[in-house]
């Protein structure tokens, strides 16, 4: 696949391990699609990342969704550089663990790669990623990122073509900008939020359903079910009861002789 | 048009017969006193109605008529602003909507986007300039007659047809104000894609 350059797509850098590139995906010419990302399957291994990716995206759904609902009550972000900039703050810092993982990637240059624009998608419309990311976290966590992007593009469109009267009527008429300005300039942000949520969801919903299918199997040993939390939980130790005494003098006797070898159990 | 819709026609424009009988427009830059400057529609083609209101209208040209699973293409776009806390309530004005329009949320790329109702979905078609395809995004809608609704995000979204013209409508609200944005649709009747449009085809579902 022969890609040109990646014209800047807005929210095509959105998906965040540490920040998101709310800004424009940089013109990512070494960026591959999926299926040249050459990504090793994810394994039992994998599990506790995989969970602590699905768990950073959350809380970066649980970002957006704060955002929106301050736009919703009139007191939102009013452009959708400030919009990314809210979310960042609410996003706050990143994973250390998922920010080392993609530096182990070989190869890895902190000028070129940039965990907040692993994705985007290509003039081909289809979804391309950093190879950095592609090397360091496995299968099913690259794939969620490109059902995360491939969602960003079905959401905005409808969005886009309903507001349009919206902001054209905003730029036209100088009554609806002057009395409703912040309708008009929130309609941006607006879209980039609902999209996002939308998108984080897929993602989410994506990497769960690879968790969920590696705990039922584990790749390595099929038919085995894989396991990576503690199998069996500590419960609290619930005092013994004192059984009666026994009625019988050589009962007792017994009894005693038990305690003496096995213990106050017996 | 719809019973909703309807109603909320009524009520804004009793909002404006009372801002008007109120003397209230003289004072707000939207309403034009004794009946007039309503609002300024940038296109510069726009007339409006005057009598204290605000209505400003462009443009659109021509509207082809269709049936329902047409492809359709937006043609012009009446939008009334209503906030309670206003004395003058309501503004409202028609805008014209170019075949194509910049879109910030794809950086500026200018997107042509054609709309179509077939059976139970509502299909959007959308090409970003420069790229090597277009997308075909498709949603349910439920229908009754020649009523249809969908929703994309928050927003409830009902499509009418009658005597061959496709209208839109929803409510676009935020705060204690909204924005009621009706569509007019004209229909497309050329070979799709448009021959400026690359042939390929992406589905998002």
């Amino acid at each position: 696949v022969t890609l040109r350059s990646l014209p800047a797509r807005g929210f095509a850098a959105a998906l965040a391990i540490t920040t998101v590139a709310g800004s424009a995906l940089a013109q990512e010419s070494s960026f591959v699609p999926e299926d040249k990302c050459g990504t090793r399957d994810c394994t039992c291994d994998d599990a506790p990342m995989m969970e602590r990716f699905r768990d950073n995206q959350i809380k970066a759904q649980k970002a957006w969704h704060s955002v929106k609902n301050d736009l919703v009550a009139g007191t939102g972000p009013r452009s959708l550089a400030d919009a990314e900039t809210l979310f960042r703050n609410r996003l706050g810092g990143g994973d250390s663990v998922l920010t080392q993982q993609f530096k182990s990637c070989p190869g890895y240059d902190a000028a070129k790669n940039d965990l907040g624009k692993i994705a985007g998608v290509s003039p081909a419309g289809e979804a391309v990623l950093d190879p950095c990311f592609c090397a360091s976290f496995c299968k099913d966590i690259v794939h969620s990122t490109v059902v995360h992007e491939k969602s960003h593009r079905d959401t905005a469109i409808p969005f886009v073509a309903v507001m349009t009267g919206m902001q054209i009527g905003c730029k036209a008429l100088k009554g609806l900008k002057e009395s409703f300005a912040y309708q008009c300039d929130t309609v941006s942000p607006v879209i980039r939020a609902n999209s996002e949520l939308v998108a984080y969801q897929a993602g989410i919903d994506s990497l769960q359903a690879a968790i969920t299918k590696l705990e039922m199997d584990d790749p390595m040993n099929p038919g085995v079910e894989c396991t990576w939390k503690p199998i069996v939980e500590s419960s609290p130790t619930t005092p013994m009861a004192a059984s009666p005494a026994p009625a019988g003098f050589l009962d007792r006797v017994r009894l005693l002789w038990n305690r003496l070898i096995h213990g106050a159990g017996s | 048009m719809l019973p909703l819709a309807a109603a909320f026609l009524v009520a804004t424009s009793c909002g404006t017969d009372s801002a008007k009988n109120a003397g209230l427009d003289a004072g707000s830059p939207n309403f034009g006193a004794g009946g007039g400057a309503g609002l300024d529609a940038a296109s510069g083609d726009g007339g409006n109605t005057g009598d204290g209101g605000s209505t400003a209208t462009a443009d659109a040209g021509p509207i082809t008529p269709g049936t329902v699973d047409s492809i359709w293409k937006r043609a012009s776009t009446h939008l009334t602003g209503v906030d309670p806390s206003m004395p003058t309530g309501v503004v409202e004005g028609t805008v014209a909507i170019p075949g194509a329009n910049d879109s910030e949320e794809f950086d500026g790329s200018s997107v042509d986007l054609y709309e179509q109702l077939t059976g139970d979905t509502l299909v959007t078609y959308c090409y970003l300039e420069g790229d090597s395809v277009y997308y075909k995004v498709t949603r349910p809608t439920t229908h009754v007659d020649a009523l249809y609704a969908t929703t994309t995000g928050d927003l409830s979204r009902l499509f009418e047809i009658k005597k061959g013209q496709l209208t839109e409508t929803f409510t676009y609200t935020l705060g204690t104000s909204f924005v009621l944005s009706e569509t007019t649709f004209t229909a497309y009747k050329g070979t799709f894609p448009p021959a400026s449009w690359p042939q390929k085809a992406v589905a998002l579902e």
